[in-house]
């Protein structure tokens, strides 16, 4: 699987990233942890630069790493034009790399219906991306995601900006893929609680360093200590503060 | 197209059908072209100079609408526009020198026109690395507009004599459009548009984000060059056989959003007969309003594109730039 | 000193056609027959004798009554002196008196403005010949007009041809052989004034629109001094607009400087325009001799051998 060796990386000599080593796990959840600034965005979007621009080497299976439809890579806020209904964001996404004379087939529509079904979202493919909530949104943006069935599914902060509602949907959208589909996945989020609670595996990064890199279970209060610089009050795990 | 675009298509094609007709009928005198006694004069004037120009004019009109939205959607910004950003200076410089320096070459102008728009695309795409916010793109294509401007200045002062036409041709000009331009501009323009019309619908792709495009495959940099190309190849036809002619490409999108959805297979056909109207228009509209002074439609649609954007920035809280 | 006797040899004369042709070199004689001059054509004036055809090189019919169109003022202040039938002409405040006149009255069409003259009002006036000049921007744009006529235009010997040539051609009658008598006796006055005095350095300058120049040989203006003798320390310039500043003028200081325009106006302008340049130091101020001349045309016009003899009187004295 997805693998960083050595990874520095800087913008105008700030140091974003120094020294990453890790490896992820097949079939299992990972999640990235750390506060604003941390730079675990930087973490994933260096799959999308050129190679030339960060020092160090990402493998995956054993190989250099390129982008091929078997990873999904969803950043944090993809722009959607208003006038895009569901069908038409879901066919672009599916067909955009095809020849531009190349017609949309009865199988592509059943697999973008059978995306859509994955999310719950069917009901939503003939209205405007624009009349959808945020929740909703962001339901089909990671159907989006699955369209080429791919085995490594990166997020970036897919909770973000939705309210506690839609963030477990999602989140429970996230689980059951793993489950079902047996995908692997790395997810980036700043909420601690839902981190924990959804990952297999966390690492813990801080200032552009991994601090911690262990079984979910294993992380102590002192670790999150440590990678974050905060006081805890005495409820145990689960009642870490949100949203740091 | 969805019904509501057809509609307004069958519309848009009766109104041009209308400005073409009046256009050929009106001018300095009025002349009915189906009347089989027209003197030999009459049809001289309807056949070697209203239908030429006229033509010239709905052509020109088309290529620089559709390579303005075309411009627009590679960009991602709805301000964006050949002539604002420099390409049609471009692509007037590089004519120009052409003409100059091997008129024999006149059949191929929009070819090297198109030569000249693109390396001013580059100039701004290099640019754009720098800092990729529209407004300043917008701006660095006026400042690289303005120094073109002075070039071309610089060779047709230089060369004055030899360039003679270029007063006229930098503004672009329907008054002495040759039967022979028109027919090459008809050959240009019937590829390029159903080029365009091809593109548009799966064009609007690219009003997606680049990190996202990547994510599904598309190599988002390559596919902006390539749907650019076609803009500025569209735009170098107008160039080359009518002369420069700003705002079209600027103006045309725009009333065809109000009209239609912002899908581009909608907005482009719509975009396209706005276009011709727009230019048949102006041209017919300066020549009943001047019936003497030739003025050059290129300066009539300045004039009516100018307080357009005006209006439209001082009443407009949602274009996207 | 050079005698020249008014019946035989004016001179050699330079002339050169058009921009992008080789400078031809030809004699230009009169011949006085009773009070009328002709000129004596030579074998090297083929090119004048291709004058009068239309752009597909069919000579054209032409006489007093013939209804022609004209899209150039200078060019028709020349025909409309001859007395050619101008039906219609482009607007322009230059135009003469006659003309003007016509226009105001609605006595011929008003074809616009001459950088872009409105071709359906020339195709419906039905000109059988339509005249431009070779001076005037874009001739190259009317190609498709076949009956239409370039007149050289750009060198003062070129008058000459242009108002002998329609004449001969087309016996206008007494009206234009009037003009052309008036012509060449203005023409010969001026050059009878020519004396072998050393000029030294001559600089002749062209101002317009506020912008002055310097003319060199290939020039309208350069052109004057050729007919006059007179050695143009610029003549060679292959540069036509290259601008005339102080710095240039303090560095070469002619002993001579000349400087042309159009009306009165330009006149007061160029006054204006040495006054306050501080020219005293040059040797052309300390000797008197910037002359400020007054033409009616920046180009060849009906005018152009009165110009020369006010430049005559200027340069060698009354």
């Amino acid at each position: 699987m997805l693998e960083y060796k050595n990874i520095s990386y800087e913008i105008a000599d700030k140091q974003i990233l120094d020294n990453i080593n890790f490896k992820l796990e097949a079939g299992k959840i990972t999640a990235i942890l750390g506060s604003n600034g941390s730079g675990k965005s930087s973490l994933i979007k260096l799959l999308l630069k050129n190679k030339r621009e960060y020092s160090g080497e990402i493998t995956i299976s054993g190989k250099p790493f390129i982008k091929t439809s078997d990873v999904s890579i969803l950043m944090q806020s993809t722009i959607i034009p208003d006038h895009f209904t569901v069908y038409d964001f879901m066919k672009y996404s599916l067909i955009g790399s095809r020849s531009i004379l190349s017609k949309i087939t009865t199988k592509d529509d059943q697999q973008i219906d059978s995306c859509l079904e994955k999310c719950d979202s069917l009901q939503f493919k003939d209205k405007l991306i624009s009349n959808l909530s945020g929740g909703e949104r962001q339901r089909i943006i990671i159907s989006s995601a699955l369209l080429n069935n791919p085995r490594l599914l990166i997020l970036d902060e897919p909770t973000t900006f939705l309210d506690i509602k839609y963030q477990t949907i999602i989140l429970n959208l996230i689980k059951e893929l793993n489950d079902k589909e047996q995908m692997t996945i790395l997810i980036v989020i700043h909420d601690l609680n839902h981190g924990l609670r959804l990952a297999d595996n966390v690492i813990l990064l801080k200032q552009g360093k991994i601090v911690e890199d262990k079984l979910a279970t294993e992380i102590s209060e002192q670790d999150l200590k440590l990678a974050f610089d905060i006081e805890f009050n005495r409820h145990g795990k689960n009642t870490f503060i949100t949203n740091i | 197209m969805d019904n509501r675009t057809k509609r307004i298509v069958i519309g848009l094609l009766i109104l041009l059908g209308a400005i073409a007709f009046f256009s050929i009928i009106f001018g300095t005198k009025l002349i009915n072209p189906l009347n089989p006694n027209n003197s030999v004069i009459d049809n001289q004037i309807i056949f070697e100079l209203r239908m030429p120009r006229t033509i010239a004019a709905i052509i020109s009109g088309m290529t620089l609408a559709a390579g303005g939205l075309l411009i627009q959607i590679s960009m991602n910004n709805q301000l964006a526009d050949t002539s604002i950003l420099g390409f049609q200076s471009g692509a007037t410089l590089v004519a120009l020198v052409i003409m100059l320096a091997i008129p024999s070459l006149y059949p191929f102008l929009p070819l090297f026109a198109f030569i000249g728009g693109i390396l001013v695309y580059g100039l701004i795409y290099l640019i754009s690395k720098k800092n990729s916010s529209s407004v300043f793109l917008i701006v660095a294509g006026i400042a690289i507009s303005s120094i073109i401007r002075s070039m071309i200045n610089l060779v047709s002062t230089l060369f004055a004599e030899n360039l003679q036409s270029t007063i006229a041709w930098t503004n672009g000009s329907l008054n002495t459009v040759q039967p022979n331009d028109v027919k090459l501009m008809i050959m240009y323009s019937i590829v390029l548009l159903l080029v365009a019309l091809i593109v548009s619908t799966r064009v609007d792709i690219l009003l997606l984000d680049d990190d996202y495009l990547h994510n599904i495959g598309v190599n988002s940099q390559r596919y902006r060059l390539l749907i650019a190309a076609v803009a500025i190849l569209l735009s170098a036809v107008s160039v080359s056989f009518v002369g420069t002619i700003g705002f079209v490409g600027l103006l045309a999108p725009h009333i065809a959003r109000r009209l239609v959805s912002n899908s581009g297979y909608n907005l482009m056909p719509v975009t396209i007969l706005i276009g011709g109207i727009l230019v048949a228009g102006c041209d017919l509209l300066q020549r009943l309003i001047f019936p003497i002074y030739e003025i050059p439609v290129g300066i009539t649609m300045s004039f009516i594109g100018g307080t357009y954007l005006v209006i439209l920035l001082i009443r407009s809280n949602n274009v996207r730039v | 000193m050079k005698k020249l006797l008014s019946t035989v040899i004016v001179g050699l004369l330079i002339l050169s056609g058009c921009q992008s042709q080789a400078v031809n070199t030809v004699a230009l004689e009169f011949t006085k027959s009773g009070d009328d001059y002709s000129l004596n054509t030579t074998e090297e004036m083929t090119t004048y004798n291709q004058l009068i055809t239309d752009l597909t090189n069919l000579q054209v019919d032409l006489n007093a009554d013939t209804p022609v169109a004209v899209l150039a003022t200078s060019t028709a202040n020349i025909l409309d002196s001859i007395g050619l039938n101008i039906i219609a002409v482009t607007d322009s405040k230059d135009l003469n008196q006659n003309l003007t006149d016509k226009l105001a009255n609605g006595e011929i069409t008003n074809l616009g403005s001459a950088l872009e003259p409105n071709l359906e009002l020339l195709y419906q006036v039905e000109p059988d010949v339509v005249f431009v000049g070779s001076n005037m921007p874009h001739t190259d744009q009317y190609d498709f007009l076949d009956n239409l006529v370039v007149l050289p235009q750009e060198n003062y010997p070129e008058i000459f041809y242009t108002v002998y040539g329609l004449m001969e051609q087309f016996s206008l009658g007494d009206q234009a052989q009037a003009v052309f008598n008036q012509l060449v006796t203005t023409d010969q006055e001026a050059k009878s004034l020519i004396s072998d005095q050393d000029l030294g350095d001559v600089a002749i300058l062209k101002y317009a629109y506020g912008n002055v120049t310097i003319a060199p040989d290939n020039t309208y203006a350069g052109s004057l001094l050729t007919e006059l003798s007179i050695d143009n320390m610029y003549g060679d310039l292959k540069d036509v607009d290259l601008p005339m500043d102080r710095e240039r003028l303090l560095t070469d200081d002619p002993d001579m400087i000349i400087v042309y325009g159009k009306g009165e106006e330009a006149v007061s302008e160029i006054n204006d325009l040495i006054a306050s340049s501080k020219l005293d130091s040059l040797t052309a101020a300390q000797k008197n001799q910037i002359y400020v001349l007054e033409s009616q045309s920046l180009n060849v016009d009906v005018d152009s051998p009165a110009t020369l003899l006010e430049l005559s009187k200027d340069v060698y004295g009354q």
